[in-house]
């Protein structure tokens, strides 16, 4: 019951224990208790380090001194390098660690490798993680001068896609008010979708809607405040933003969807669904594309999506979130 | 404590006057002048007009390059840089309302020499108050002047500009 | 053995015929007579137990020593303190130690280590099928003959449905009760909370409510088919309970049970993650919390067990899925009853009887009632406003979400076979 009832809160009265003020986040793990103000400063700021990516000098001297470590779980080669980017061009010392068949599978458990990274007095650490809760689990067990920042974790949240992906939206539509968005297909195991969700509504977007087959939309998906259509064709119809989902390959295999075929047929961005969206519409994608299973590659590099977009505006939206959220 | 209009305005005369002779002086032809958001920012507009080139001024947004950022955070509210033509080789006049500890202008520089190799740096500032604590002074200044340490003194602007005097906490 | 007089206290009885202001007298472990002037006694040591609650020794169906193989997380010392400190004086013993308690030996084993700490009774539930591998029956009847109590698969699946039917029928041609723990692996699906509201704000994996109703269908149809005596241990949700009360007025003799924490908390309770209350069965929704306590209200759910389950440090300290599940409370069984009668969701008698006489009914044991010939196994309990925390747990277990709360009752003497095992100083 208290769920309900937080979903529908005021999110400016939220206590937040990350916040310290509107200029410093202790941490950057979650969108759902960020109040908007915050997250229209987030996007404010990363237009301001847009513009550093167009200097002949990419680098600004933000963060000298600092040691930013990209500590990686799981693999990821997109989410890494732009967050070693930004990290650099705020002028950042990166190191990164991929740790999936390192440390953790020689039975180091999560925390000696944590003491350990402390040891060597870094500042920042920008974590992916395959277990859901992982970013508040190192943020609450981390040294209080380090800042945690979530790359993903689990099938929980993906704060900094989120934050890049209605930036990219905030381009086309300036009014959160006035749109109607789209998120089609594995809702249920993905991270981008739950912190998707999150920043839209915050943010009041009247109209969110997800897409899916029943048993890719988690149950109860409704108390996002979010309508569930199994039908593509009625959930993207007049639609300003339509967000594709990467689809894994495994989940065929484990009785969530026949086959890829019938897939792309249901849920596959096809270019004659491009006259359902509005006409102004546009078709986003968190990547890498699984091209021909969730999305065409007449959508994908049609003049219609703004996929390479996203990725260059990552880079701007990171160099905000680190900026905010790097402690003195 | 609040200048007038007058007062403020007579300033202002004072250093478009100085630059007119310091740029024949020095026979620079096409300065490239350059304003620090944002009281600078007004003020360099200002002399690029009164002097007669075409355009905006050039401007400086130092908020990524304080060092004081790990103590008082990023604004988020930050007016982007604007530098429309390239720094190199050019005679830069570097416009700013107050030079005080002089880390702001330390700021600018550094920010100018990541955007290429000017020819020089001159610095023009409406008031230089006491505090500096940086080699940094200006070349062309409306006036010295001496306040308390809890004393700030800020431009009010941009039309009409007005110099403030006003307590470091308010 | 000092012989022992209990004065005045308020005996709480609901499996006998004698309650309200009673003396106890208490000689070579037994109780020799209630309100006698009995003479026979030997220099008797007294008890004032005047304004203070005198109840049977409680009898918890599921306690987790981890001794044998686990003697670092807790050990049958350890953990009998914990339990005598609630009052509790029988405890059931569960067999997915290291190794698994599935032969004679093992069972003998562990009596004679409790023997030595003479502190509480065990009683074992021997595993129902060799090393708890859900395939291949144990010696069943050899285990009864050697003391089990009863038998159980624990937390491991039995997957062929003709397993547990066989499984069924011969332990209903021996008289041999079955403790059987309803959740269907392949529903769960390594789920880690309830599905719902929580699986998706946190995006963890969740375990529906069906992953147990289903599994207590099976089990109460396989129990009609078979004639066994079935338990159906740790019940979570609202569907299970309808289908327990069809049974039982369709007259099938299922009995069931409920975890102390599942009384207290719904999924709203893991919202940051806390691995504390990483529990399976998941805790679940409002609506189910609601059901459980109505149905201990009534014969649905008979019993109520500590379903202790201690933990070292290292086993939650992990991202939520990568904890050990489990709660070790077992300390606060009869604190946390009793806060179920203070808030009205409990009468005194029920919530005793749901910790005593019918919990050794379920086992079929003389025990969980005070009446002239038992054994003297009792609990005294006082009103005493206290808080648990880290300073007085007395379990080895570091996992336990209770710490810090307050409490309004508190055991003041737990007295076993005649012999106070537990005094609160």
């Amino acid at each position: 019951m208290s769920e309900n009832k937080e979903i529908n809160l005021d999110n400016e009265n939220k206590n937040n224990s990350d916040i310290i003020s509107p200029k410093h986040l202790r941490h950057f793990l979650d969108i759902e208790n960020l109040p908007k103000s915050l997250i229209l400063d987030i996007l404010d700021l990363a237009e301001s380090f847009a513009g550093v990516s167009g200097q002949p000098v990419k680098k600004v001297p933000l963060l000298r001194g600092k040691t930013i470590v990209n500590l990686f779980f799981e693999a990821s080669t997109r989410t890494r390098t732009t967050f070693e980017l930004a990290a650099k061009r705020l002028s950042a010392d990166v190191l990164n660690l991929n740790l999936d068949f390192s440390a953790t599978k020689k039975g180091e458990t999560l925390l000696d490798t944590l003491r350990n990274l402390e040891a060597m007095h870094c500042d920042m650490f920008i974590v992916r993680h395959p277990s859901s809760g992982a970013a508040e689990f190192i943020s609450k067990n981390v040294s209080p001068n380090i800042s945690i920042i979530n790359a993903g974790d689990g099938r929980h949240a993906h704060p900094t896609q989120a934050m890049l992906d209605i930036f990219t939206i905030r381009k086309y539509f300036p009014d959160f008010k006035k749109i109607k968005v789209a998120i089609v297909g594995d809702i249920l195991h993905s991270r981008v979708a739950r912190s998707l969700m999150h920043a839209l509504r915050i943010l009041e977007v009247p109209d969110i809607r997800v897409i899916g087959p029943k048993t890719l939309l988690p149950v109860g998906v409704e108390d996002m405040g979010v309508t569930p259509y199994v039908d593509m064709d009625k959930g993207i119809k007049d639609c300003n933003v339509v967000i594709m989902l990467r689809l894994q390959t495994e989940r065929m295999n484990s009785s969530f969807i026949p086959d890829e075929h019938e897939y792309y047929n249901l849920y596959g961005f096809s270019p004659k669904r491009l006259d359902l969206i509005s006409k102004n519409g546009i078709v986003m994608h968190p990547g890498p594309v699984n091209r021909g299973v969730e999305i065409s590659s007449e959508v994908a590099d049609g003049n219609r999506s703004v996929i390479l977009q996203q990725v260059s505006n990552g880079i701007a939206v990171r160099m905000a979130i680190l900026s905010l959220s790097m402690q003195p | 404590m609040k200048y007038s209009k007058d007062q403020t305005q007579a300033l202002l005369q004072k250093i478009e006057n100085s630059l007119k002779d310091y740029l024949l002086k020095n026979n620079i032809q096409n300065p490239l002048i350059i304003g620090v958001h944002t009281g600078g920012a007004w003020i360099a507009d200002l002399l690029q007009k009164n002097l007669g080139y075409k355009g905006k001024a050039a401007s400086l947004n130092i908020s990524f390059y304080r060092d004081d950022f790990s103590k008082v955070g990023v604004n988020p509210k930050v007016e982007p840089t604007e530098m429309p033509i390239s720094v190199d080789d050019k005679h830069v006049i570097l416009v700013d309302d107050v030079l005080y500890t002089g880390r702001t202008t330390r700021a600018a520089i550094n920010e100018i020499f990541d955007f290429g190799r000017p020819h020089s740096v001159t610095l023009v500032v409406l008031v230089e108050r006491n505090g500096n604590e940086l080699p940094i002074s200006a070349d062309i200044f409306g006036e010295k002047l001496e306040l308390d340490n809890d004393k700030n003194i800020k431009l009010l602007g941009p039309d009409p500009m007005i110099l403030e005097v006003v307590d470091k906490d308010s | 053995m000092n012989d022992l007089i209990i004065k005045s206290g308020n005996l709480v009885n609901p499996g006998g015929d004698i309650s309200g202001i009673r003396d106890i007298y208490i000689k070579n472990g037994k109780i020799i007579g209630i309100d006698e002037d009995n003479t026979k006694l030997n220099s008797p040591k007294i008890i004032d137990a005047e304004n203070q609650i005198v109840c049977p020794g409680l009898v918890d169906l599921s306690v987790r020593f981890r001794e044998p193989g686990l003697e670092k997380e807790a050990t049958i010392y350890s953990e009998s303190m914990a339990a005598v400190s609630s009052g509790v004086t029988t405890v059931c013993y569960m067999p997915d130690t290291q190794p698994v308690i599935d032969t004679p030996a093992q069972i003998k084993l562990v009596e004679n280590i409790f023997k030595d700490v003479d502190l509480c009774k065990v009683k074992v539930l021997a595993s129902l099928t060799k090393n708890l591998d859900g395939k291949n029956l144990s010696s069943m009847m050899e285990l009864k003959q050697a003391g089990a109590i009863g038998l159980t698969n624990c937390f491991n699946p039995i997957d062929s449905l003709l397993v547990l039917r066989r499984a069924m029928e011969y332990a209903s041609g021996h008289n041999i009760t079955l403790f059987y723990q309803p959740h269907n692996t392949s529903l769960a699906n390594d789920g880690c909370v309830h599905e719902g509201k929580i699986s998706n704000k946190l995006g963890l994996p969740g375990i529906p409510s069906a992953a147990e109703s289903i599994a207590v269908a099976q089990a109460i149809l396989l129990s009609k088919l078979t004639g066994v005596k079935l338990h159906l241990c740790r019940i979570s949700c609202l569907e299970s309970i309808m289908l327990i009360r069809n049974a039982h007025s369709a007259g099938i003799q299922v009995t069931a049970d409920v975890a102390i924490h599942q009384l207290f908390f719904d999924e709203s309770s893991i919202h940051n993650f806390n691995s504390d209350f990483h529990v399976i069965p998941p805790f679940r929704t409002k609506d189910d919390l609601v059901a459980i306590q109505k149905a201990i209200q009534e014969e649905t759910i008979a019993a109520i067990c500590s379903d202790h389950q201690p933990h070292n440090e290292d086993a939650k300290q992990a991202p939520f899925a990568n904890t050990q599940h489990g709660i070790a409370s077992i300390e606060l069984l009869l604190p946390l009853l009793m806060e179920l009668v203070d808030l009205g969701v409990l009468d005194l008698n029920t919530a005793v009887a749901k910790v005593t006489s019918n919990p050794a009914n379920i086992l079929g044991i003389d025990s969980g009632v005070i009446r002239k010939g038992s054994p003297a196994d009792l609990c005294i309990l006082k009103k005493d406003k206290w808080t648990f925390n880290n300073s007085k747990r007395i379990s080895s277990g570091m996992n336990n979400p209770f710490t810090g709360k307050n409490f309004n009752n508190c055991v003041d003497k737990t007295i076993c076979n005649g012999k106070i095992v537990y005094e609160n100083k």
